[in-house]
């Protein structure tokens, strides 16, 4: 295993070291959603996560949503986590909180049904948030190994410059957190669709080759069987517009960033992987529900390749109405040197590889000192961005909604 | 009056591939200066057509129904001949896969 310098995080009382101190107020289904933003509204750090969960979804979509509300719970990021309901929920507010305070974090939860009224959720609710603030406010950094480290890895926007610049430079990063240890997530499992082969190829186990494969075909078989033609869909109108061709152009160009090491495994949206290593997570590139997944299944931060093009003019989080997600820092890269006047809305600009300026070798040696200085505390542009907006962070739903 | 000599170059990603990534403009008759990956010139393409920076430029001739390969990867075929020089886009290539 290669070394590499150690990170400064928070140390957490089981499990990986978190990068922020967030205080996540997490309601079980979408009734309970005010409660959540009424409870977190006007204290700093605390983040209301609010979702899409109803009470009418089938057991396997049931079961993925209950385990990704432990798993946002567990994430290394959350400092305290406050887990509200109404107590009718299809979900039960006890039983989450239970599961996450299995971790040693502080969990309370608090429902309409325990608490006797509505109001009384949000007195007791900001009475033990703003405990907990002060909690995690005398929490110090402490030298914690890089192998503690989860990436989530996503390319948005993408045109024909991301596979030359960005991805390939979070390629190298990837190969060596992975090296190192660390943990890294890839998913959109839609944009593997030409490129299964190459990850495939790549796989640890035969057990591991057949899943890459089969998560592939289920896709392009629901895709194929709609009868619907993809093309202008998948690549969108904006990466047609950036020179790409095919589905195939596109997912040749994004599996760069997932490096060259083998693939550790395959999990299913709202899980959380057993073991470190490269890691697909089945989802479709539908950024709410990317994050959600991404932050269920552990990972403390997020390295977003943008292309350029029309995408590369949004300032905030492409696929959202909002500038982040505070449980998993976002850095953005840009690609397309025709952005560079926007370059100020990126943490990292990887251009210059495009007019030969800087070698891929060199953008990689950046952008992992990017990661390591973010995993430090070095706030990402978006953790700056002003957000007037709320998001509606999507649950991944399979089956029927009765 | 002396006209502006066009030279737009393109990237060739891998040496198997049939297209280049243009990186400069391309109109109608300018000669792109192919380049590699360490930005090396490695010959030239005549443009037949304008070409938008970071799409693509055959070349070689690529026949209807060969694939198109980028990366060292087939990325699609050709719905139609392809010749060097021409834009390689939509027009003229579909997914081997979804279509």
């Amino acid at each position: 295993m290669m070394h590499e310098q150690p990170f400064k995080g928070f140390r957490r009382a089981e499990g990986r070291a978190g990068i922020r101190n967030c205080l996540l107020v997490l309601p079980v289904g979408q009734c309970a959603n005010e409660l959540a933003l009424a409870c977190a509204s006007g204290i700093s750090g605390a983040f209301p996560l609010l979702h899409t969960q109803p009470c009418a979804h089938l057991g396997e979509d049931n079961a993925a949503a209950r385990s990704c509300l432990v798993g946002l719970g567990r994430n290394p990021n959350a400092a305290a986590v406050l887990v509200v309901g109404i107590g009718c929920d299809s979900i039960s507010a006890d039983g989450i909180a239970e599961e996450i305070a299995s971790t040693g974090k502080p969990v309370e939860w608090l429902t309409v049904s325990s608490c006797g009224d509505w109001n009384t959720v949000i007195e007791r609710g900001r009475a033990w948030l703003a405990t907990q603030q002060k909690a995690a406010a005398s929490l110090r950094r402490e030298e914690v190994p890089c192998s503690d480290l989860a990436l989530g890895i996503k390319c948005g926007g993408s045109d024909a410059t991301s596979a030359v610049a960005g991805n390939a430079a979070i390629g190298q990063a990837v190969d060596r957190l992975v090296g190192a240890g660390g943990t890294v997530i890839f998913s959109e499992t839609t944009e593997l669709i030409g490129a299964e082969h190459l990850l495939m190829a790549r796989a640890a186990t035969p057990s591991v080759r057949n899943e890459i494969r089969a998560v592939v075909r289920r896709v392009e078989d629901s895709i194929l069987a709609t009868g619907v033609d993809p093309r202008g869909t998948q690549p969108t109108p904006g990466n047609i517009a950036g020179g790409l061709t095919t589905l195939e152009e596109k997912s040749l160009g994004g599996v760069i960033k997932t490096g060259s090491g083998p693939i550790a495994g395959v999990f299913a949206w709202g899980a959380w992987p057993e073991r470190n290593g490269l890691h697909l997570m089945d989802c479709p590139a539908n950024v709410p529900q990317l994050l959600l997944g991404w932050a269920a299944a552990g990972a403390q931060l997020l390295v977003f390749s943008v292309g350029g093009g029309l995408p590369a003019r949004i300032p905030s989080l492409i696929g959202t109405n909002v500038g982040g997600f505070p449980l998993l820092p976002i850095l953005k890269i840009l690609s397309n040197p025709r952005d560079r006047d926007v370059s100020a809305t990126f943490d990292l600009d990887a251009s210059g590889v495009l007019d030969g300026r800087e070698s891929v070798d060199h953008v990689a040696i950046r952008l992992w000192d990017r990661i390591a200085a973010t995993a430090d505390g070095e706030p990402t542009y978006l953790e700056d961005y002003p957000a007037p907006a709320v998001q509606m962070w999507e649950m991944l739903v399979r089956g029927p909604t009765i | 009056m002396k006209e502006a000599i066009h030279q737009p170059r393109a990237l060739v990603l891998t040496e198997t591939d049939g297209v280049a990534i243009l990186l400069d403009p391309a109109i109608g008759g300018d000669t792109i200066v192919l380049l590699d990956s360490g930005f090396g010139s490695i010959g030239n393409v005549e443009a037949r057509e304008p070409i938008e920076p970071f799409h693509k430029v055959a070349i070689r001739k690529i026949d209807a129904g060969d694939s198109v390969v980028k990366l060292g990867e087939t990325i699609g075929r050709a719905s139609c001949s392809i010749a060097r020089g021409d834009h390689v886009h939509v027009h003229n290539v579909v997914s081997a896969r979804l279509s």
